[in-house]
């Protein structure tokens, strides 16, 4: 047998053909290698893994922080992630407060941030209780260090877990940010591993206006048909439909007759189907309740007598209208009658129901309060009573501790005691003046919103006349931060000013009462309609206010139709505004209805929310969601429950997004109810440009 | 290309079983690493390296914390999933406590409620239906009332209240802004 033919271990075209190999793989590797930082931008955290301390042991750049009245240590652990440290907080003792490691406030060691821009904070904890949230501070270059908000809450966990979490674009003014991780109940919390980097996507190419008039107007259109019913208050139904109740419609005849009229209307059709109403809700108060039905309270007992020795009176009956049936349900009464009664749901899901006229047309000052869990209103030895007297529509506002802001927007009355506005603790029954309110006395018919976003704790009153005087009604806006140790409004812009019917100018002072404000899924605030004297005098005027810059975009479209006494307008879940009604002094009632479409729905594409994988929200919770593009910010607004200019359950919850790629997005719930009371809300998105998505419908609580 | 290729064939095949098996093995471990690698630059939006560290950090170490208890777990190295958690408390922050700022004093229950003075919703119901309102008080500068209530499409109004408190039935035949007046 010839021998085998020797192979040689590395023959010339062996050794070329590896070479090549070689060459391949290392030139792969250093491509790879050069591409990397291009995709990890700086982490702006200093001394992001704790492992530098100072004399006394702990991490440089780091402070402890916290407050309230508890036990804690708070210290430098070896059990750490990464490196030989992290951080560690333990709380003992708790009766109120938190505890938290945070980064220095001070030029050197608080990231530096750019206004508009977003950034992802990342942190790896372990933690053996629920009780954990991001806690976020901002530089404020005008006011100094400002809380901003809680973006994240962080679950139990015994085991290291990233937490990343995005924040919302960083508000104009804000140089400099701080953050860290907040444990509030007892337990440890350690943490190690901090990041923060530049998220921010590059600047969207402009798409271009699709109408030049639009884009930076917005467009109104008066719909060929109008509503069968006189809409004086209207709720958006997590149906997407809308119910317009109109009682007796301010119309004595109607009250005579017993015709009592609601009508649910369809936007997407313009459909109305009528609602057999049980009473003359006209004048009523009503909130959606946590399932999405409709709590009304009180309504018209009668009109006023010709002779004035007898006022309108208050009904004390209440309904609980049902969407998916369109019927009224009974209640038991209220312990009085309420004829402009406010409605502010809690964070728990009960309704607290404040002043009008009772049932003998006095002012009414008994406090309702409706257990939502039992379905009634409590009894006189269930309810904590004041005995104060909140006039007609008094706007209360839910506080994020669930105190109420009464944020000195109200209808009719005037000479109410105190400042203006105040905060109302039903728990212990205290009433405390917050002071500033400009020209309180002619606050009748203004409007008051909780600024976007809720978590930021502002609110905004607007306008506002005094028909017993004739007053003309003003320009005056006032801004309260509820953040503040002890809030005091501030005047804000005034309102621009438009034309009057035949098209003359506001001049000098003129501004106006009946004013609507809308939130919209930008997060800014539409604010249109109104007129100039008690249902008298129409203006034409809508602007936009933003509230990170607290100015006004002036020169929006008008509504063609006067939104004077008994108009509302509200949002709707495609992002347009509805508004509806007009009641002049001469006793007619226009039932015309107007659209708005914003600028941001003439500028190009929209996103879309493709998925929501759970309708059902837990507080606290994260919530993830698919989107066809890219997004920034994602939201909850709550529906309206809108009359008389009063809505104070209207709110815009910030949702901070945990972005795992431009698809897929996990949204963070607020942990707080008093944020973002239990019921459906619309759920937005909107891009880099601010032009939103359609709302998804989704429960909370 | 062919020519290195099958040099490359005849060496394998010249090689035992045994290191065929070993070379293949380094192959797709290789490869493995390399794909790895790939994946984990991943999208343009994830965040997976931190402080110039890789994600996939040594084990932690149990170790006893300065006067703490001792923890034995490892870390995950995986972020917290999306969905149903246990409920956190709320977390509430301390605002708006308005230290030094005295509440109302307390009011007594009253025996009746709050007496409210006609006029109240701006109107002036003695005159015309009750969906009617002539102004409680007109604005300030006013002079010619019916006229301006004309503008503002008032028709004449009968009075129903029994009285005329801004004299706009000037002729006293019953109706505020009609004929003569």
């Amino acid at each position: 047998m010839p021998p085998a033919k020797a192979v040689p271990m590395f023959s010339p075209e062996l050794r070329r053909g590896l070479g090549r190999l070689l060459a391949l793989a290392l030139l792969l590797t250093a491509g790879l290698v050069a591409a990397a930082p291009a995709q990890a931008a700086a982490n702006l955290v200093p001394n992001p893994g704790l492992e530098t301390v100072d004399g006394n042991g702990f991490p440089t750049c780091w402070e402890r922080s916290g407050h309230g009245d508890n036990t804690f240590t708070m210290g430098v652990t070896n059990d750490a992630r990464s490196g030989t440290k992290a951080m560690r907080v333990s709380i003992t003792r708790l009766v109120s407060g938190d505890r938290k490691a945070m980064m220095l406030e001070n030029a050197e060691c608080a990231p530096r941030v750019t206004p508009g821009r977003q950034y992802d904070l990342s942190v790896y904890y372990k933690s053996t209780t629920a009780a954990n949230a991001v806690t976020l501070f901002r530089h404020d270059t005008a006011l100094g260090w400002q809380y901003w908000m809680d973006p994240a809450t962080l679950p139990a966990t015994s085991t290291w877990q990233q937490k990343v979490v995005r924040t919302p674009p960083i508000p104009a003014n804000t140089d400099q940010i701080t953050w860290g991780v907040s444990i509030y109940a007892l337990g440890t919390l350690t943490t190690d591993d901090y990041s923060m980097v530049d998220a921010s996507a590059p600047a969207p190419t402009p798409s271009g206006c699709t109408d030049a008039a639009g884009c930076t107007k917005g467009k109104w259109q008066v719909m060929p048909y109008q509503s069968t019913v006189r809409g004086i208050h209207a709720v958006m139904l997590h149906n997407g439909k809308v119910l317009l109740v109109a009682g007796s419609g301010n119309d004595p005849n109607a009250f005579a007759a017993g015709t009592f009229k609601t009508a649910v209307y369809d936007p997407a059709t313009g459909a109305f189907t009528n609602v057999a109403t049980p009473v003359d809700l006209f004048c009523a108060g009503h909130v959606q309740l946590r399932d999405g039905r409709v709590l009304v309270m009180g309504g018209n007992k009668d009109y006023p007598t010709a002779d004035g020795k007898v006022g309108y009176k208050g009904l004390k009956n209440s309904y609980i209208f049902d969407p998916a049936t369109n019927k009224y349900t009974r209640t038991n009464d209220m312990l009085v009658g309420h004829w402009y009664p406010s409605a502010t749901v809690l964070g728990n899901g009960d309704v607290l129901s404040l002043g009008g006229l009772g049932e003998d047309s006095t002012g009414s000052t008994t406090t309702d309060y409706f257990k939502a869990s039992e379905g009634r209103w409590l009894r006189q030895d269930e309810t904590k009573q004041t005995w104060a007297w909140w006039g007609l529509y008094p706007a209360m506002v839910l506080m994020q501790d669930g105190r109420l802001f009464y944020t000195g927007s109200h209808t009719f009355g005037v000479g109410l005691p105190g400042s203006g506005a105040s905060i109302y603790n039903y728990g212990n029954g205290t009433i405390t003046d917050v002071p500033g309110l400009q020209r309180k006395d002619e606050r009748d018919q203004s409007m008051s919103v909780l600024l976007p976003p809720a978590q930021a704790q502002r609110v905004w009153t607007v306008g506002g006349g005094n028909g017993d005087a004739g007053a003309t009604a003003h320009r005056l806006t006032d801004l309260v931060d509820l953040k503040a140790a002890s809030p005091r409004y501030q005047a804000g812009p005034l309102i621009p000013q438009g034309t009057l019917t035949g098209g003359a100018p506001q001049t000098g002072d003129q501004g106006k009462m009946y004013v609507s404000l809308v939130l919209l899924p930008d997060g800014t605030v539409f604010e249109t309609g109104g007129a100039l004297h008690n249902r008298a005098d129409p203006v034409f005027e809508a602007s936009i206010f933003d509230p990170q810059t607290n100015k006004f975009r002036t020169g929006m479209a008008t509504d063609p139709v006067p939104r004077t006494y008994h108009s509302s307008a509200f949002l709707l879940p495609d992002g347009r505004v509805m508004a509806v009604g007009d009641n002049p002094g001469n006793g007619s009632f226009d039932t015309r209805i107007s659209i708005y479409s914003p600028p941001y729905l003439f500028k190009g594409a929209r996103p879309a929310i493709q998925t929501v994988a759970s309708t059902n929200w837990a507080y606290g919770s994260t919530q993830r969601i698919t989107v066809n593009s890219a997004v920034t910010r994602a939201s909850l607004i709550r529906p309206a429950a809108v009359t008389h200019s009063s809505d104070p359950n209207q709110r815009f919850v910030e949702l901070p997004m945990t972005v795992r790629n431009t698809n897929t997005i996990d949204l963070n719930v607020t942990s707080n109810p008093n944020l973002a009371p239990p019921g459906w809300y619309m759920l937005f998105v909107h891009n880099a440009s601010g032009v939103p998505s359609t709302a998804k419908w989704v429960k909370l609580g | 290309m062919s020519r290195w290729y099958g040099a490359l064939t005849t060496w394998l095949r010249a090689r035992s079983r045994r290191q065929r098996y070993g070379i293949v093995a380094v192959a797709v471990a290789l490869l493995l690493g390399l794909g790895g690698l790939v994946v984990a630059g991943g999208s343009e939006t994830d965040i997976l390296w931190f402080d110039g560290r890789p994600v996939a950090a040594p084990a932690d170490e149990p170790e006893q914390e300065l006067g703490g208890a001792t923890e034995p777990e490892r870390e995950s190295g995986q972020r917290q999933p999306a969905g149903a958690v246990e409920p956190p408390p709320p977390y509430v922050q301390p605002f708006a406590e308005q230290p030094g700022a005295k509440p109302r004093a307390p009011l007594p229950s009253p025996t009746a409620g709050v007496e409210i003075e006609e006029g109240t919703d701006g109107c002036d119901h003695a005159y015309g239906d009750r969906d009617v309102c002539v102004p409680w008080e007109f604005p300030a500068g006013v002079t010619d009332k019916c006229g301006w209530l004309r503008e503002r499409g008032f028709g004449p109004l009968k009075i129903t209240g029994g009285r005329d408190r801004h004299g706009l039935d000037r002729n006293g035949d019953g109706t505020a802004c009609g004929d003569g007046d």
